[in-house]
């Protein structure tokens, strides 16, 4: 898919980047320990496919809409895996498509409207450009987030796919008194 | 053919409800796992969830008992690994049943899971903004300063959070110091990019979980708990950047 190796290269940078940050917000959220690398790698798959997509010319809401439902469907396919529920995986893994700068130039955009004071139009169309892209963009990881529970109706992985049993790694111990 | 008071289903139910509630489930997943749990006892529960607590009442046919109990959710905060735990547990006994105490100590068990410790947390989250900005076409040093002010920040956040301050006032404080080591790298000059250090380094305050959580609760249809949980959001956010203004104007750094 991809001819030349210089954009390649390009490429690894962030995908690395958002393994980093993916498997961060993974041990701030908590994430059980066994699952941490799936997550990371998750978040690097998403922030690839979205990149590749604008590497194909789509607009950045389009890819990132995208790459947050196949990271809906992978987290489906990690949590079948790894027997944890898709929030585990999916949540941490959008983290690194989240549209901080978008929001930080809205608020950059609004504070430097409030000084002004009179109507620039200029300043208006920017405000209203990056805040419409950081809502849009934020309600695209959520749906992507949500697919797994949008596509199921509720119902629980298991009950869909698997007559698999847990591992038994651990008995539930009887009450110490 | 019930066998355990419905009072004890009920009690066990609002513990484990308040602790998914608390630990960032969203309500369907909360109800799809008490239900599960109250079903192998041999029980139908009704369930209410609202943004501050869990209602349920457990009804007893046989012997004409019925349970209403409330539990209060006093924080919301975000804990993966014990939402893992307990829809593990309660696929376990799903298949093969076993006695409520040995249930509730399971719960306990999980209730007292700790989160990773604060020295992997602080580099984990300055190395993870300081990739933030690196994806967002910073430079490697601006990427350095954004480490430095997102571990800090978040080193501030902790001893305020521990010290029982409001959790809005503790985001707005923590926004102010990330922005403020943020700022350096404009006043070092580290060239056109060095912005991003104020924009990437306040990014792991942003309320990404209660957002997407309120997303996720409207979509099923809760939207008590899913307008609880935006509200939350966006006051966080609101702070976030109350905090940031904040920061800029005290080292006077032009935006972006």
């Amino acid at each position: 898919m991809i001819s030349d190796s210089t954009r390649m290269l390009h490429l690894l940078d962030p995908v690395v980047m958002a393994a980093v940050v993916s498997a961060g917000f993974g041990i701030l959220f908590s994430v059980p320990l066994r699952t941490l690398v799936a997550t990371a790698m998750l978040g690097a798959f998403g922030i690839l496919v979205r990149l590749m997509l604008i590497g194909q010319g789509w607009s950045i809401i389009e890819s990132t809409f995208v790459a947050a439902n196949f990271v809906g469907l992978f987290s489906m396919i990690l949590s079948w895996r790894f027997h944890s529920p898709c929030v585990v995986f999916s949540l941490p893994a959008v983290i690194p498509m989240v549209p901080g700068v978008f929001a930080y130039k809205t608020m950059m955009g609004i504070l430097e409207f409030m000084r002004v004071g009179s109507l620039d139009q200029q300043l208006m169309a920017e405000i209203a450009s990056n805040g419409l892209n950081t809502a849009f963009l934020f309600l695209c990881l959520a749906v992507g987030v949500s697919l797994p529970n949008l596509l199921l109706r509720g119902k629980s992985i298991r009950s869909v796919f698997g007559l698999y049993k847990l591992p038994r790694q651990k008995q539930v111990k009887p009450a110490p008194e | 053919m019930p066998v355990v008071p419905a009072r004890d289903v009920a009690r066990l139910l609002v513990d484990i409800g308040v602790l998914l509630q608390r630990s960032g489930a969203h309500t369907e997943r909360t109800i799809r796992n008490l239900k599960r749990f109250a079903a192998s006892f041999g029980y139908e529960p009704e369930i209410f969830v609202a943004y501050s607590g869990v209602t349920i009442t457990v009804q007893d046919d046989e012997h004409e008992q019925s349970t209403t109990l409330f539990g209060r959710v006093e924080h919301h905060g975000v804990h993966l690994a014990t939402v893992a735990a307990i829809s593990q547990l309660s696929w376990q006994i799903a298949d093969e049943p076993c006695s409520i105490s040995q249930v509730r100590t399971e719960i306990q068990r999980i209730k007292a899971l700790p989160h990773f410790p604060r020295w992997l947390i602080i580099p984990m989250i300055g190395l993870g903004c300081g990739a933030l900005a690196r994806i967002a076409g910073a430079e490697w040093p601006v990427a350095g300063i954004t480490t430095i002010a997102a571990a800090l920040a978040l080193f501030v956040r902790m001893m305020l959070a521990s010290g029982g301050f409001n959790a809005l006032l503790v985001v707005m404080i923590s926004a102010a110091v990330a922005s403020i080591v943020g700022s350096f790298a404009s006043l070092f000059g580290l060239g056109p990019t060095s912005g991003l250090a104020v924009a990437a380094s306040v990014l792991f305050l942003v309320p990404g979980i209660p957002l997407i959580n309120a997303v996720i609760d409207m979509i099923n249809g809760y939207m008590t708990t899913g307008m609880g949980r935006g509200a939350m959001g966006i006051s966080i956010a609101f702070s976030l950047a109350a905090g940031m203004l904040t920061g800029i104007q005290i080292m006077g750094v032009s935006p972006l």
